[in-house]
């Protein structure tokens, strides 16, 4: 009986909790289908491609500190910058691009945003505190820098552009896109990729002090670099023939390449 | 005492320690000898770093080869005024002046597609260069790295773009297109400008990624010029503490 009594509350709660975030409106849509889409300092996100027009910008996390006393105030804080999506980030457009930022010190609120194809993702998150960034189905171009939180990738198809100091890299790639190239570099974290095995590709893999392993049949240049090596283990080769350029490097961490 | 005399050499002390080592060397044979060397070799890294390199060496090229060309249609008139000679000469000096005129002909055509060749080459180059320069200033980052990678693939290092790629490392946006511009600088490492433009861009470096990769290069290249601005990146509280370690190792992998 105790049991039924606490799923009717829950069930309550929830019906209620959903009521709520109905009425508060956690979406904020950006109408572009081109440029670049700048994040910074958002501590727990995740971008997902989709086939609609415009960015959907959803709060997942409900705000707790949202109170009676704040009401008919706007979020504001040191950089000069106010909440005007009514989410809890700042919006602001500048030269074909749009910038989000988050406004909320406490920074709990968790993001879920959707990118149409045109639109290049760059993404920075530069503070010790915060969650991995996750990138899913993503087909456009992706530029990320984070400190310490890991990058992943979900079904992407570069071109990308990805570097974190401490953070590790983890990927599942899609069709390779073989217009421009990709790059992923780590200071400290592992790189741990998989890749479909007739990506045409010329890979150039390096590492300081960790170690490279790969089921991939890559046909490695044994000559590359061998008049200019001063040490760490560099390989050089081609999948497929070769195409794109696929960069991957890590100082101190190692690089796991695996069929998919 | 040789990194002190080295010091001495330089001008970079000053005070009891100058004196010191003043005496030093002044006092003991052996110094002395050792003092002379290392000022010997001072003196020619010093020279050496004014030995820029060189690319005058294919202007040197077209400019013999446009001397020959000139040389070659002197012969052809002077060849040509024969034509005065008696009858029995004229036979000879004829055929000879076919010949030299066949000769010639051949050698000037030969070399006209030579010169096409260099200018079509030239050509190409420019085009490359006003491509990589043009692209390394284009919004996408992976353009801007698909640039990065075309300039090292010409095979002759243009100062131009050796300045555009010590630029990139140091001002672009995104840090991958910096570690970019980093390989493809260290792939001429050995030539003085690129070297010193590594060494100066530890301490210009905003990006702890970039500077960690810079560090590990300094390391591999034994470069211990970089000693002094690894030395500051550990003085500078504005450091961030990975890259303060990384340069921690890199003062005790050098010295």
């Amino acid at each position: 009986m105790k049991k039924m009594k606490l799923i009717g509350l829950m069930t309550l709660l929830t019906v209620f909790g959903l009521n709520i975030s109905i009425a508060q409106s956690n979406e904020y849509k950006l109408d572009m289908s081109s440029g670049k889409l700048m994040v910074k300092d958002i501590n727990e996100i995740r971008f997902e491609g989709h086939s609609a027009s415009g960015v959907i910008i959803t709060r997942e996390g409900v705000d707790k500190e949202t109170s009676e006393r704040a009401k008919g105030l706007k979020l504001i804080n040191g950089l000069g910058l106010e909440d005007n999506t009514g989410i809890g980030l700042s919006a602001i457009k500048e030269g074909g691009g749009t910038t989000l930022t988050q406004i909320s010190s406490n920074g709990d609120g968790k993001y879920l945003v959707k990118v149409p194809k045109g639109v290049t993702i760059v993404y920075e998150h530069s503070s010790p505190h915060g969650d991995d960034v996750i990138f899913k189905n993503i087909t456009g171009e992706i530029e990320a820098t984070t400190n310490h939180s890991d990058i992943r990738l979900d079904n992407v198809t570069g071109p990308l552009s990805i570097n974190t100091v401490h953070g590790d890299i983890e990927g599942i790639f899609g069709a390779i896109n073989q217009s421009n190239p990709l790059s992923m570099v780590s200071s400290h974290g592992d790189i741990d990729l998989s890749i479909p095995s007739a990506t045409k590709a010329d890979f150039k893999i390096s590492t300081g002090w960790g170690e490279i392993y790969s089921d991939l049949d890559i046909k490695i240049d044994a000559n590359q670099g061998s008049m200019k090596k001063y040490g760490g283990n560099k390989v050089v080769g081609k999948l497929n023939g070769g195409g794109v350029s696929f960069e991957v490097k890590s100082s101190h961490g190692s690089i796991y390449l695996r069929k998919k | 005492m040789k990194e002190l005399m080295i010091d001495y050499l330089d001008g970079n002390l000053t005070g009891e320690l100058n004196d010191f080592v003043a005496k030093h060397i002044d006092k003991d044979d052996h110094s002395k000898v050792e003092f002379e060397k290392l000022k010997e070799v001072t003196g020619l890294m010093i020279n050496s770093q004014e030995l820029l390199p060189d690319s005058s060496l294919k202007l040197e090229f077209e400019e013999m080869l446009k001397e020959e060309i000139a040389k070659s249609t002197q012969r052809v008139e002077a060849k040509i005024v024969h034509w005065n000679s008696p009858k029995m000469w004229l036979q000879i000096a004829a055929s000879v002046a076919l010949l030299a005129v066949g000769i010639l002909a051949g050698t000037q055509i030969a070399s006209n597609t030579e010169q096409d060749e260099i200018a079509a080459l030239r050509k190409e180059m420019e085009a490359t260069k006003g491509l990589v320069l043009a692209s390394l200033q284009n919004q996408s980052a992976s353009s801007r790295i698909k640039a990065v990678n075309v300039s090292y693939q010409m095979t002759i290092m243009d100062d131009e773009i050796v300045d555009a790629l010590i630029n990139t490392m140091n001002t672009d946006a995104n840090a991958n297109v910096r570690l970019a511009a980093v390989d493809a600088l260290s792939e001429f490492a050995d030539e003085e400008k690129v070297r010193m433009a590594l060494i100066s861009g530890l301490e210009n470096q905003d990006r702890a990624v970039v500077q960690i990769a810079l560090i590990n290069l300094m390391v591999r290249l034994k470069e211990n010029r970089a000693l002094e601005p690894l030395r500051k990146i550990i003085e500078d509280d504005n450091s961030i503490e990975t890259v303060k370690d990384e340069a921690h190792f890199g003062v005790f992998k050098l010295s």
